[in-house]
């Protein structure tokens, strides 16, 4: 293994991560259509995977990519059934707009 | 005067439990007469849960065994007691602190001659309402109700502290309401039960204040710790504070409301709606007279203000006078001796007040005796004429087959209440009216003159009726509950049955020779003796000479009230019976006074007018302001704030994921700058 | 070390940026936007940079991958086409991988390579283009409604930036806090105690040991291991050669396996869990099934969904 990496870098790495969740998450709120809307949480996994394997460099240790292994797990799942429920989704109303399904509202 | 009476009540009245009474032991169950009736109650209200059940018809007999147990307990009790007391602990009722008020009775010679009235007339009215009530739907739920009645009474009666007889007071004002509006489909009916309902809860109200004042007093709420305090006050002549003068007062207030003394009687005329038995046995005989039990048996207390009795007796005596007037104005019979019974109870409370506790009781018991009779009578000629009680459509009913019995009891009864001689009324009203003119008093003398010309016009509108109905030629019509056909020629009384027949003879040879246990001796026989055992009893002036014929009170009352009573009797033959026009002509000549009276002298609209009225408008303000203003609104500004502020903040629950995804990031951040600014 | 004040002006910047890039009816403040944005990036790491000179800092390949990854992201977002938007997401994915190899984490660098760019990704193609109209000859920039306009862009920006800079500078002052180093009491190479069988391949290939001894015990911290012949007379102690090292790939699966077991059956129930959801919920319903399900379900527009989805969801799961 190299050496661990100094607190400088760690922000660097930091800072992208927070840069790229962040991006995800506008994208998340200004999107309309749902299939970007979970790509855009796809991207902010993204986001998170980074700082995990950054911290974990800094530590000198694997735990941090170990549990990226679980983040990959749970996005693969949330990919998995978000996607299906696109689909039922698509098929009670032909459209992907995310204004469409708001029944919720109080 | 006031002075004089005083005085005169400091040296001779009294308060004789501890002297004059030994304990005796009972040794008779005498929570049967409590008890008995309040499981045939049980029984009855069971069978009557289910309307239509065909076993309602034993609730008659279960009633009437119940009470006749209550009876035969009673007179055991009456014999074994004599002329000592008892008391008796049944349970363990209310015990904190000092207060202490056990389910426990406490029996003297006076709480024995109530227990008889009550059980003996009630066992009467049982039977007797088992051949009237028959075939109505609401059999049994009568009769679970007049036995509650007995239990409540004979509780009160027997209760040896002021709130268990609160209690029975209570209950028996309850069992008044129920039966009162017994025929609850009839509007009139309910409103009567509501209103003697609301104008007790006036007396009640008085009473419960009474009860309090004499705890707080006295420190205890039993009969025999206060009558002993009371003895040792009065022994120790200190000075009597207001606040106990003021219990007699509170506690007067109860008695005129349950009793139907001015201001609180409008209530009982109205209670007529009620079956005629319970009318003869709640609200002619016993229930009524509680006030005057209660009087007699908390007598000491009232010895203790100089104002209390000569209260009781003007109002005693102004509510006599007035009803009677009433009375003599009134077309249905069965107000009529309403009235009647409000004007012979004001004699009774005049009675106490003068000092009279012998006559005020003695008055009681015969009076259960007559005034039952006629009230039985009138049930019996309401049941066989189809509701009909208006005196200008009946007459001459002694002549129609089958009605011999009843016109019998009906003349014996009207006797006794007018006063003839030897019967049982003459010597009880005799008594007090005498002993008004004796007993020194603010205005006693004038209460007796008052109290005689009420004689004179209780014989006179007692007979008018007798005469009306009973006498003349023979005419009737049916009432309204004849529905058989239009055709009144072809209406058919039913004449009563054996077991009204036979209640009638027995309260009818009570009416006669019930006054002859009071006869006799010093102290007024038998009766007067008993009386004299109690907590009522008192002694009479000893200055008031028994010697010669005019100087002897009594016999002079006899006298003059045999007179005023057969005047009032000839003015009531002539004008009802031998010249029927000529009393329709009288009418019209006094017409604004007749109209008046007939009118119960606007009391009725004169409290709507000074009480109801100005009680609503207040009510009204209170409704306008305070509900509709204040809590409604503040109800309604409870309810409006949520909703101003849901009404603000529902747009942000538009629904749309990302709007709830855009308040998560903008939380997420406001948490994230406040912990920054804090650490 | 780091200026604040860029750093939040870069903020501001980009936020202004994005909300010119972010899609709406004309595109001619877009270039303004990606100027800005870059821009803004720029000032960031510049911020970032100032203590290179320190020492301990990154090399250009950070800053190239860090602009490849944020430049497709803020296009992923930012194109009206899901489809493209897709693409960048891979060019995300292939970058951030590529950062992952710049902090020797190969192993994952690949596992995200192969189940992001490999199955995510080409789930979410099939689906995009299922659902998705087509441009035809008629429509050749036929836009829905609802991907040519983003929706409350403002808002969601302030809120965005506002959030990046609260998180910035939480994470600076937490980091300027730290040593520079993070103490590391582990040797290095120690998962080698554990992997005995990898030790026991080295030294046969190095010719260490003879055919019929086995290793007993490896002790990571000499770098020796000891060495038992099964006659059981000669225990002996061999050094280990120096090329001996334990690969990512060996650290994470001794991790993974020897510290997290637990955690990796529930993550395999998970992913079980997940697949069999996907399936249910995805499910066309059969002609001859109940009407009152026919209908809770509602008409589908398309018969081949359901097979290629459930496929799609499998493969994830037999990828990850």
């Amino acid at each position: 293994m190299t050496d661990a990496l100094s607190v400088l870098a760690l922000n660097h790495y930091l800072l992208l991560s927070a840069v790229l969740f962040v991006i995800g998450f506008i994208g998340f709120l200004t999107r309309r259509n749902l299939i970007i809307m979970f790509l855009c949480t796809e991207l902010m996994f993204q986001a998170a995977a980074i700082a995990m394997i950054a911290f974990g460099a800094h530590h000198g240790n694997v735990q941090g990519q170990v549990f990226l292994i679980f983040i990959l797990t749970i996005a693969a799942a949330e990919a998995a059934l978000a996607l299906a429920l696109v689909v039922m989704l698509y098929r009670r109303r032909p459209t992907l707009d995310a204004e469409k399904w708001s029944e919720l509202k109080g | 005067m006031t002075s004089a009476l005083s005085a005169h009540l400091a040296l001779h009245a009294s308060p004789t439990l501890a002297s004059a009474a030994e304990a005796v032991r009972l040794g008779v169950p005498v929570e049967w007469i409590p008890f008995a009736p309040l499981l045939a109650a049980v029984l009855c209200g069971i069978l009557a849960l289910r309307p239509g059940d065909a076993r309602a018809r034993y609730a008659g007999a279960i009633c009437v065994a119940g009470l006749g147990l209550a009876f035969l307990t009673s007179v055991a009790v009456a014999v074994s007691i004599g002329h000592g007391t008892a008391q008796e602990t049944i349970f363990e009722w209310i015990r904190f602190d000092r207060l202490r008020a056990d389910f426990a009775f406490f029996l003297d010679p006076l709480t024995s001659i109530m227990l008889l009235v009550v059980t003996g007339i009630g066992t009467l009215v049982a039977v007797y309402a088992s051949e009237y009530m028959r075939g109505d739907r609401g059999y049994a739920r009568f009769f679970a109700f007049v036995s509650l009645f007995i239990t409540a009474m004979t509780t009160l009666v027997l209760a040896d502290n002021l709130i268990l007889m609160y209690l029975g007071w209570e209950g028996v004002g309850l069992c008044s309401y129920l039966l009162i509006g017994f025929y609850y489909e009839k509007p009139a009916a309910v409103a009567a039960a509501k209103k003697a309902f609301i104008v007790n809860r006036v007396g009640d109200l008085g009473f419960a204040l009474g009860i309090c004042l004499a705890y707080v007093q006295f420190g205890s709420v039993e009969f025999a710790v206060i009558f002993e305090q009371v003895e040792a006050l009065r022994a120790s002549g200190a000075e009597i504070s207001t606040a106990i003068q003021a219990i007699p007062f509170l506690l007067m207030l109860g008695a005129f409301g349950k009793s139907a003394q001015l201001p609180l009687y409008v209530w009982l005329p109205d209670a007529m709606e009620g079956p005629t038995p319970v009318s003869a046995l709640i609200h002619a005989a016993t229930m009524v007279t509680a006030g005057v039990y209660l009087i007699a048996r908390t007598l000491p207390l009232f010895l203790l203000s100089e104002y209390a009795l000569p209260t009781v007796a003007w109002v005693g005596c102004l509510t006599a006078v007035f009803s009677a007037t009433i009375g003599m104005a009134q077309y249905d019979i069965k107000r009529i001796f309403a009235y009647s019974t409000v004007s012979q109870l004001g004699y009774m409370f005049m009675g106490l007040g003068v000092l009279s506790s012998v006559g005020a009781t003695f008055h009681l018991f015969t009076h259960a005796f007559f005034k039952a009779a006629l009230f039985l009578g009138c049930g019996a000629v309401m049941h066989g004429f189809a509701g009909q009680l208006d005196l200008r459509r009946l007459s001459g009913l002694g002549r129609v087959p089958g009605w011999q019995i009843v016109t019998g009891s009906m003349l014996v009864a009207c006797l006794a209440l007018a006063g003839f001689p030897l019967t049982s009324g003459f010597f009880s009203k005799d008594m007090i009216l005498a002993e008004a003119f004796v007993t020194p008093g603010p205005g006693y003398r004038a209460i007796g003159w008052i109290g005689l010309l009420t004689a004179g016009m209780t014989a006179y509108y007692t007979f008018r009726v007798f005469f009306r109905v009973f006498l003349g030629p023979v005419q009737y019509h049916p009432g309204e509950e004849h529905h058989g056909h239009d055709d009144a020629h072809h209406f058919h009384p039913h004449a009563p049955g054996p077991a009204i027949n036979f209640v009638l003879i027995v309260l009818g040879i009570g009416a006669i020779f019930a006054g002859w246990v009071g006869v006799g001796g010093a102290h007024h026989g038998w009766f007067g003796s008993m009386i004299h055992h109690s907590t009522a009893a008192y002694e009479a002036p000893a200055g008031a000479a028994h010697g010669g014929f005019f100087s002897n009170p009594h016999q002079w009352m006899m006298l003059a009230s045999s007179i005023v009573g057969l005047v009032g009797i000839g003015v009531a033959a002539y004008l009802h019976l031998l010249n029927r026009p000529m009393a329709e002509r009288l009418r019209r000549a006094i017409l604004p006074v007749a109209v008046l009276a007939e009118h119960k002298w606007c009391v009725d609209e004169g409290y709507d007018l000074l009480i109801r009225r100005p009680l609503r408008f207040i009510g009204h303000v209170c409704y306008a302001l305070g509900d509709t203003l204040i809590i409604n609104g503040l109800v309604a500004l409870g309810g409006a704030v949520p909703r101003l502020i849901g009404a603000a903040v529902r747009p942000m629950q538009n629904g749309r994921l990302q709007g709830y995804g855009l308040g998560m990031a903008g939380g997420l951040a406001t948490i994230i700058i406040i912990v920054w600014v804090m650490l | 070390m780091v200026e604040m004040s860029i750093i939040y002006a870069a903020c501001v910047a980009g936020a202004i940026g994005l909300l010119f890039l972010l899609p709406r009816g004309d595109r001619r403040w877009a270039p303004i936007g990606a100027v800005l944005g870059g821009g803004a990036l720029g000032a960031g790491l510049l911020a970032l940079s100032r203590g290179q000179a320190a020492g301990g800092g990154v090399d250009v390949f950070f800053y190239v991958l860090a602009f490849l990854a944020v430049g497709a992201a803020v296009r992923m977002i930012t194109h009206p086409r899901p489809v493209y938007a897709a693409l960048y997401f891979i060019l995300v994915v292939l970058a951030v991988a590529g950062l992952f190899v710049q902090l020797a984490a190969e192993f994952m660098a690949f596992a995200l390579i192969i189940v992001y760019a490999g199955a995510i990704l080409i789930t979410y193609l099939f689906v995009i283009m299922l659902a998705q109209e087509a441009p035809d000859d008629r429509h050749p920039d036929a836009l829905t409604d609802y991907d040519a306009t983003a929706r409350e862009p403002v808002a969601a920006t302030i809120v965005g930036f506002v959030l990046l800079a609260a998180l910035l500078g939480m994470m600076y002052r937490g980091t300027s806090q730290m040593p520079a180093h993070a103490a590391t009491h582990r040797p290095a190479d120690a998962e080698l105690a554990m992997l005995t069988g990898k030790v026991e391949a080295a030294l046969r290939k190095a010719d260490l040991i003879r055919p019929e001894e086995t290793i007993r015990e490896v002790d990571a911290e000499t770098r020796t291991a000891l060495v038992a012949s099964p006659s059981g007379d000669g225990v002996r102690t061999v050094t280990l050669p120096v090329d001996l090292r334990v690969s990512n790939v060996d650290a994470v699966g001794v991790s993974l396996l020897s510290e997290f077991p637990v955690s990796l059956e529930v993550a395999g129930v998970i992913l079980m869990l997940a697949m069999l959801g996907a399936v249910v919920l995805a499910r066309k319903e059969r002609l001859d099934a109940p009407r009152e399900s026919q209908s809770l379900i509602g008409k589908a527009p398309h018969d081949s969904q359901t097979l290629i989805v459930g496929v799609g969801a499998s493969a994830e799961g037999g990828a990850s």
